[in-house]
């Protein structure tokens, strides 16, 4: 049977996201004012058109998932549905923020770029062969290393994105070469049909196949901490922080976090890890979360600068998501009978988690994008100390977005973390595994130890006296963008109900992962002729 | 015949991933991730000539031009820093550019 190849009308919000960011590239290098000034516009023309129709699809249509295209290596599921409406929608906002980021003669790239990086993260979703994972992982990375570099015309931003490229380069050659020996041990690129060969052959983990497949896993999982800055790859991310603006440095927080997550799914599906109980694998999670959450936290007790306070307090948060990786949906899936409870569904409360913690990120560096202290960027704890008193809404949002990182009751960083450590004590009572006990009882004591230095932060915008305070630059469109993330972050406070369905619906493929198979069973490559006679 | 192969991307990936490790300059620092590139793709080559089980497929061949244009891609970002950076500093040791760090 011949691969029937996937519709192009299942790729219209990547292909709009495409053609734009082609436009807005050639309205760079207008030679009128004017038409440059056109190049935020179209990029937010195309972020909401491709909401439109994504919604559009799913509400209207009714079909969240396409009919099956064996073979194209794209599966449009409820999973690449959710990644899509919370990417384009925080991509707009991802817009509004960055309205004037980067010089006035450079915006054209700036858009240009954050729009192909945009459209990495869609197709990382419904990526169904390992190198489609490889090249939009890949889509979302590149750009974002030259969105660090142009987001500032100084020599800060220079070192921060080379050290980004360099080490990104890096951790693309580890992932890569990860994923050969997958390969190697399926003999081909479909994740279902590698996940069936790494299955068998991790059963036998003494055999060549066996050790193949283990350092295959354990090599793409490192090249991926990088994306999500999990020890033991987070030591850039601070410099990069501190280097980038700060709107951009709240996209660092989002954009490859949620490439990465997403691709650390797939490729833990592919072990069959959360139906099959992989001691090796669950150890390395298990000691990669608990060295996560205590060395971001211990490491951001210490800074006095916001922007890299933020970027450690993301170490921690990474730590946090890996405890959902790694109560997995297989405890959701025994006690989900009713379909809306989300304790005991890990990677449900992950895409919730990521989803808040995007939000709250990319309010607190709008905020900081907007503020100025002696004409230059607000940046350390004595910059936004007295904020209060000079501007009241701005420091309610920062506030609000510190109180969501934290975890503080009502607000949705809370319910995040309740539902991420609720899915681990879950999953330990059907599996009877003290050791995950063990890992939320650290993950508590971090949230402790995090509110520590929220609470400077948070001490400082509202309490401290300052007689030269820092005062809002006049951008009507960054301070759009910063109103909204604070106005979604309310939203969820009140209705957190809504995302969270999102996500178990979203996460019903991970955990029958092989209701797919039958359909993506038929590679390209078992189609044609074998090429070479067996040796 | 798959080992030798094997035995030879392994090398040339960890010649590369030592030669980052421990030397300063960006452009050789660059050079090497292309070399740990050069590993895995003949990695994917190995595989996709002699499968552990099964016909040989063009899924490793495929991914290794892939793998080419986006090394190819990132050599061309590496090459517009390290232009960028010379016009600041002057110097290309790695070592000179410790302006972000704790306090």
């Amino acid at each position: 049977m011949p691969p029937h190849p996937i519709s192009l009308s299942a790729l219209l919000p990547e292909l709009i996201l495409l053609v734009a960011g082609c436009a807005v590239l050639l309205l760079g290098v207008a030679t009128t004012a004017h038409r440059r000034r056109l190049a935020p516009w179209v990029t937010l023309l195309a972020l909401v058109t491709a909401v439109v129709v994504v919604l559009f699809e799913v509400l209207i249509t009714g079909r969240a998932t396409r009919p099956p295209a064996a073979g194209s290596g794209l599966f449009y599921g409820s999973l690449a549905t959710f990644v899509r409406i919370a990417a384009l929608e925080l991509g707009v906002l991802l817009v509004l923020v960055n309205w004037s980021a980067g010089r006035e003669e450079e915006r054209g790239e700036f858009l240009a770029l954050l729009l192909f990086a945009l459209t990495g993260l869609l197709l990382v979703a419904p990526a169904d062969n390992l190198w489609l994972l490889f090249l939009a992982v890949e889509l979302v990375s590149i750009p974002t290393y030259v969105l660090v570099v142009l987001s500032r015309s100084n020599a800060a931003a220079l070192e921060a994105g080379t050290k980004y490229f360099y080490l990104g380069a890096l951790s693309a050659a580890v992932f890569a070469y990860g994923l050969s020996f997958l390969y190697g041990v399926s003999g081909t690129a479909s994740l279902a049909a590698t996940t069936r060969a790494v299955v068998l052959a991790l059963r036998d983990p003494n055999s060549l196949q066996g050790g193949l497949a283990m350092v295959g896993i354990v090599l793409s999982l490192g090249g991926l901490l990088f994306k999500i800055a999990a020890v033991p790859l987070h030591f850039y991310v601070a410099d990069v922080y501190q280097g980038a603006s700060s709107p951009v440095a709240g996209l660092l927080g989002f954009v490859p976090k949620l490439a990465g997550l997403i691709a650390i799914f797939k490729i833990i599906a592919l072990t069959g890890f959360w139906d099959t109980e992989n001691r090796a694998v669950y150890w390395l999670l298990w000691l990669l979360a608990v060295a996560s959450m205590t060395v971001g936290n211990v490491l951001a007790l210490r800074q006095t600068n916001i922007k890299r306070l933020l970027a450690y307090s993301g170490v921690a948060h990474a730590g946090y998501m890996l405890v959902g990786v790694l109560a997995g949906p297989l405890a959701g899936k025994a006690l989900a009978t009713d379909g809306v409870s989300i304790l005991g569904n890990g990677p449900a409360a992950v895409l919730f988690y990521i989803v808040i913690y995007g939000l709250a990120n990319l309010g607190a560096f709008a905020v900081l994008g907007l503020l100025r202290t002696r004409g230059g960027p607000c940046e350390t704890l004595r910059d936004v100390a007295g904020l209060l008193r000079r501007e009241p809404g701005l420091a309610l949002l920062l506030a609000l977005a510190m109180f969501t990182l934290m975890g503080l009751p009502p607000t949705p960083g809370f319910w995040g973390k309740f539902a991420l450590f609720g899915s681990a004590l879950t999953a330990s009572r059907l599996t009877g595994d003290t050791w995950l006990i063990v890992l939320v009882i650290i993950a508590v004591l971090n949230s402790a130890l995090a509110a520590a230095y929220y609470l400077r932060v948070i001490a400082a915008v509202l309490l401290y006296e300052n007689d030269q305070p820092a005062y809002a630059a006049p951008r009507e469109a960054q301070s759009i963008g910063a109103l909204l993330c604070g106005f979604l972050i309310l939203i969820f406070t009140f209705y957190p109900s809504g995302l969270m369905r999102a996500g178990q619906h979203a996460t019903r493929e991970l955990s029958e992962p092989r209701a797919t198979a039958a359909r993506t069973e038929s590679p390209v490559a078992s189609a044609v002729d074998p090429p070479f006679a067996s040796p | 015949m798959l080992l030798p192969y094997l035995l030879l991307g392994a090398i040339l990936f960890v010649l590369g991933l030592i030669g980052f490790v421990t030397r300063r300059n960006l452009i050789i620092m660059f050079l090497c991730t292309e070399m740990m590139f050069q590993g895995i793709i003949l990695n994917l080559v190995a595989f996709g000539r002699y499968p552990l089980k099964g016909a040989p497929t063009f899924d490793g061949q495929v991914f290794a031009l892939f793998l080419i244009a986006v090394a190819a891609a990132e050599a061309a970002l590496a090459l517009a820093l390290v232009v960028l950076l010379y016009r600041y500093q002057g110097t290309l040791d790695a070592n000179a550019y410790r302006m972000l760090k704790d306090e």
